[in-house]
């Protein structure tokens, strides 16, 4: 898991690896958390690496729509991966936080 | 040991309306076209096997009543919902107003959606019947005295023909009732609700409906995992989607299918079903969510460990354990 800041005073990226569950939803929302915090213009959060996620990763994802919301940041999700895309309409998140196909387009949205 | 399912609606009774019932005919009419289904037999079949299940059935609109069969002469009930009233006729056709029965109730709460069966249930009205209702909360008759009083009802407690006992139970003190080993564990929900775990002869069914699961820390959902613990059945409160139920329904004390085969699958119980349906869902949605939930099955498992069996509950659903 990692951040990269985009250009300066842009819109910035977090990349998620791994299976998110309750073994490592913890880690997850923390790094993603502190993304956050450093990211005033935007975060795009990067799940191309992310093979599944289960209710405690979408449960930290609802932490940190409603911590950017509340912080007047805009969050966006790019790139999920097959499963996790049935698993955001299955449990309906795609109504919870924007998803879009790739990254270049999730940034151009926050941009905008 | 058997259940027969004759509520699984949540909140509050639905009907099929008009409308529903046309799209069903239409659809089933639209499938049929072109086809001879010269006799009975063939209609039949064609109903049975060629028509999609929201087509050719539905989920039924009563409130909460489950019936466990442990295979013992006395009854088992979990909750008294507007099912119960379906349930009452059933035992007059099968015993009449002259053969005593005793009905051994067990509540998971008092809330209105699982008690407003009650004055309806005809076997109550009948002389030498025994209706046995164990709940955890302190004072259930308050409720049933509340709910069978003016200006709600017409008939009071005190008019029912049937000798009516409250048995208040302690969470987790197992009691032995009609053949089954039952156990009560308190759920997160407005006012409180409790789970029942039934077991007899190596076999377990948990009815666990009104059960808000918040995952906040490990202990928490630890001892659910050990409640359903290699349950042959798990009857679970599936009434919200997951985002519904960490957002906006957050607190209103129901869960959802993803936290019910999560909850199951950590806890290797054999069948979870899906119960407590949300009454602005169709038969096409319930569907579509049963399909929904098996498939997140098959992703979290990820082809590893047992297959967790899933259905949804329906009004009329028999299923032997
Ligand atoms: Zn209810
Ligand atoms: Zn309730």
């Amino acid at each position: 898991m990692n951040t990269e800041q985009g250009a300066p005073g842009g819109v910035a990226v977090f990349k998620a690896s791994g299976r998110i569950d309750q073994n490592t939803a913890e880690a997850f929302q923390n790094a993603l958390l502190d993304a956050l915090a450093g990211a005033s213009q935007g975060l795009v959060i990067d799940m191309a690496a992310v093979p599944f996620i289960s209710s405690a990763g979408l449960r930290s994802l609802m932490v940190a729509a409603r911590k950017a919301k509340a912080d007047k940041i805009p969050l966006a999700i790019a790139a999920l991966t097959p499963a996790v895309k049935e698993v955001f309409a299955i449990s309906r998140f795609t109504a919870v936080i924007a998803c879009h196909d790739d990254l270049a387009t999730a940034s151009a949205k926050l941009k905008g | 040991m058997k259940v027969r399912v004759w509520g699984s609606r949540g909140s509050l009774p639905v009907a099929l309306s008009a409308a529903g019932v046309r799209g069903k005919i239409k659809a089933a009419l639209t499938a049929a076209r072109g086809r001879t289904l010269a006799d009975d037999n063939a209609v039949d079949k064609f109903i049975t096997e060629d028509l999609p299940w929201e087509t050719s059935n539905t989920f039924g609109g009563n409130s909460s009543c489950v019936q466990i069969d442990a295979g013992g002469a006395e009854y088992i009930l979990c909750d008294l919902g507007s099912g119960l009233r379906e349930f009452g006729v059933h035992m007059l056709a099968q015993h009449g107003p002259a053969k005593p029965q005793t009905y051994n109730v067990f509540l998971s709460h008092l809330h209105w959606d699982h008690i407003m069966g009650f004055p309806f249930f005809t076997p109550a009205y009948i002389k030498g019947n025994h209706i046995r209702i164990h709940a955890c909360h302190p004072d259930p008759e308050a409720a049933f005295r509340r709910q069978q009083s003016a200006p709600c009802f017409p008939v009071g407690l005190d008019m029912l023909g049937a000798k009516i006992e409250f048995i208040v139970m302690q969470p987790g003190t197992p009691i032995t009732v009609a053949g089954s080993t039952v156990t009560a564990m308190k759920q997160y929900h407005e006012g409180d609700s409790f789970g029942y775990r039934f077991e007899r002869k190596g076999k377990a069914i948990v009815y666990s409906t009104d059960s808000e699961h918040k995952q906040e820390n490990k202990s928490e959902t630890q001892s659910f995992v050990d409640f359903f613990r290699n349950a042959d059945l798990v009857i679970f409160d599936a009434m919200y989607s997951l985002a519904d139920a960490i957002s906006l329904k957050q607190d209103w004390g129901h869960s959802s299918n993803i936290v019910g085969v999560e909850l199951c699958r950590m806890a290797g119980v054999k069948h979870l079903m899906l119960f407590h349906h949300e009454p602005v869902y169709d038969d096409a949605m319930l569907r579509r969510i049963l399909q929904e939930t098996i498939r997140y099955e098959e992703l979290e498992r990820g082809g590893e460990g047992p297959a967790l069996t899933i259905s949804s509950a329906y009004d009329g659903l028999e299923l032997d354990v």
